[in-house]
């Protein structure tokens, strides 16, 4: 039997270098009539050859697979951010966002002005990685993120106010002005060999803050035109070389920072300060406009200096103190001159329990009378008068 | 890369004692070069490769749009089982044919559980005329039909021997069979689909 197979290689090996197939028979004359009906299967066979595939086919299968090793690629390339499978996340970040609204909006509330380097910073980040995660409307959601990068843009400024080293990144417009390069508003000192990107472009900038009140660029990346980035608010920041380059008003004082003014209700005086909105001022040789008293709207307008305390040069009052008020004030002022501190404690205690009686009583009828008095909060106030005052006195011992 | 591109022009010599040597003695480097993914590599393999893998898958199924969708499977395969650190051992062509008998082999399964259409009402009681008079299209069609009732082994013999050209050899090696073994069997599939097709006379 293996006779007819080996004949039948031989036959093929014939046919396919291009033999007749009768001559190919002819070789085997005892098994031909056996032999034919296989021969003329192998050429059907043969015939049956699938032609060489069209130049789209090859294409098409080829951005195929190329595609999908790209996927591979990518799939490899980031690995660890499917640690955590998808469903699982879902119900972990509901979880983790329930928690945090149920139990510390205080945490929140206090993440919230957080800066970059400080522990309340993450806690800031993942807020708002959450409250991107739960919006499933697409616009609030863009809406949301360009809030998002906006706040990068004003915590880069505090950070430069401050005069912090923190590494941040920020996206916004790149702009060149007089030989110096701005994002968004904000001051970047590119390394020399840097290839500047075009003005206008959106960039995504990494970089570190530093105490000169710019940023020095870490690496950049460009945005895809029409990618929407803060352009930034005209913020002022108070840098030296801006001051310098702007105009001389700046530079008139130079250990003296930026003058303010500010109004609020008076909660304490003293001969060399004054705390109102909960801030204590300092008096330097003050023009007081008016009559100080406690509980009665004060506009006041000074500088901080060097040492940071806001030091007050002109202070000008807002209607006008009932007499008790004065008089509280100054029994405040005189006994806080007068004595030390532990009988000033033991003064202010009975002086604040008698205060506020009297207050109580008086101001109910300045109000009765049509009085431009605080009412309740007056009693209030004269209870910190008397602490602050104290601490006033210590301030001025010292 | 280097090596597996040496092993793509091994392969065309098609010295299988080489290649076997160079792939137990290198195959750790082989499919390290492979589990990158590298564009390059990938690209060359497949265009080394597509058309003769296509071929073969054409045979067995007959169905261009299929052949080309299952042609590309064939490589995604390739990628996927370098990347998880398998993959080919011995010899890539070797490789990428076993692979696709395997996908054609699997898509047969279930067209049988799930049969679309009539496979052979045109069979059983075709009297062909003289093989002149008929139509190739038409008598290759006829071929194709009585093909499809081989058996997965048979099938596979032909679309190698006959449909992609291998010689004896080569087809023992894809088969993973012995010479006398591969003389056998494509002995009776040819018979087999002689019967299939139906008495021709041919003279």
């Amino acid at each position: 039997m293996n006779n007819i197979f080996d004949a039948l290689e031989i036959c093929l090996n014939e046919l396919e270098n291009g033999a007749d197939m009768e001559t190919v028979l002819a070789r085997f004359p005892d098994l031909a009539v056996e032999l034919r009906p296989i021969l003329v299967a192998s050429v059907q066979a043969r015939n049956m050859a699938a032609p060489e595939p069209s130049q789209d086919a090859i294409r098409r299968g080829r951005a195929r697979v190329m595609q999908r090793a790209a996927e591979m690629r990518e799939s490899r390339i980031a690995p660890r951010k499917r640690v955590i499978p998808a469903l699982q996340r879902l119900v972990l970040s509901f979880s983790l966002a329930a928690m945090l609204l149920l139990s510390s909006t205080g945490l929140l509330n206090a993440s919230a002005s957080a800066l970059p380097g400080e522990s309340l910073y993450p806690v800031k980040r993942t807020w708002e990685g959450l409250r991107l995660l739960l919006i499933f409307n697409k616009e609030a959601r863009e809406h949301l993120a360009d809030q998002f990068e906006n706040e990068r843009l004003h915590e880069v400024n505090e950070l430069l106010v401050e005069g912090r080293d923190e590494v941040i990144q920020f996206a916004g417009v790149f702009m060149q002005v007089n030989g110096k390069n701005y994002v968004s508003g904000i001051p970047v000192i590119l390394p020399a060999d840097t290839p500047l990107p075009a003005n206008g472009m959106a960039v995504v900038i990494t970089g570190q803050t530093n105490s000169q009140g710019s940023v020095e660029l870490l690496s950049f990346e460009q945005l895809p035109d029409g990618s929407v980035v803060p352009t930034g608010e005209p913020i002022e920041i108070e840098l030296e070389d801006e001051s310098d380059s702007e105009s001389g008003s700046g530079s008139d004082n130079e250990a003296v920072d930026p003058r303010y003014s500010m109004e609020g209700t008076l909660q304490a005086v003293s001969a060399t300060s004054l705390v109102l909105n909960g801030l204590t001022v300092y008096l330097d040789n003050a023009e007081i406009d008016g009559e100080l008293c406690l509980g009665v709207q004060v506009e006041v307008e000074g500088y901080t200096a060097a040492d940071g305390r806001f030091i007050v040069t002109k202070v000008k009052t807002k209607g006008s103190c009932s007499a008790d008020n004065n008089n509280a004030v100054n029994e405040n002022s005189n006994t806080n001159d007068d004595s030390d501190s532990n009988d000033n404690s033991d003064d202010s205690n009975d002086n604040g329990d008698d205060d506020s009686n009297d207050n109580g009583d008086d101001d109910s009828n300045n109000n009765d009378g049509g009085g431009g008095g605080g009412g309740d909060d007056n009693g209030g106030g004269d209870d910190n008068s008397g602490d602050s005052g104290d601490d006033g006195s210590g301030g001025d011992d010292d | 890369m280097i090596i597996y591109l040496n092993i793509i022009l091994k392969d065309k010599n098609w010295d299988l004692g080489i290649n076997k040597k160079m792939s137990i003695a290198d195959g750790k480097q082989e499919l390290q070069d492979l589990r990158t993914i590298d564009p390059k590599t990938i690209g060359a393999i497949y265009d080394q490769y597509f058309s003769e893998v296509y071929r073969y898958v054409l045979y067995r199924i007959g169905d261009q749009a299929l052949a080309e969708d299952m042609t590309s499977d064939v490589f995604i395969r390739l990628l996927e089982a370098a990347q998880n650190g398998r993959g080919p051992q011995t010899n890539l062509k070797g490789w990428l044919i076993g692979t696709a008998t395997h996908i054609v082999t699997d898509h047969m399964r279930k067209k049988y559980r799930r049969p679309e259409e009539e496979i052979s009402d045109s069979l059983p009681d075709l009297k062909p005329d003289p093989a002149s008079e008929v139509d190739q299209r038409e008598q290759n069609r006829i071929v194709q039909d009585a093909y499809a009732q081989l058996t997965p082994e048979q099938q596979h013999v032909l679309a190698l021997r006959f449909g992609q050209g291998y010689s004896l050899e080569e087809t023992a090696t894809f088969m993973n069979k012995n010479v006398n073994a591969v003389k056998a069997l494509q002995f009776r599939a040819l018979a087999a689909l002689q019967r299939e097709i139906g008495e021709v006379n041919y003279e």
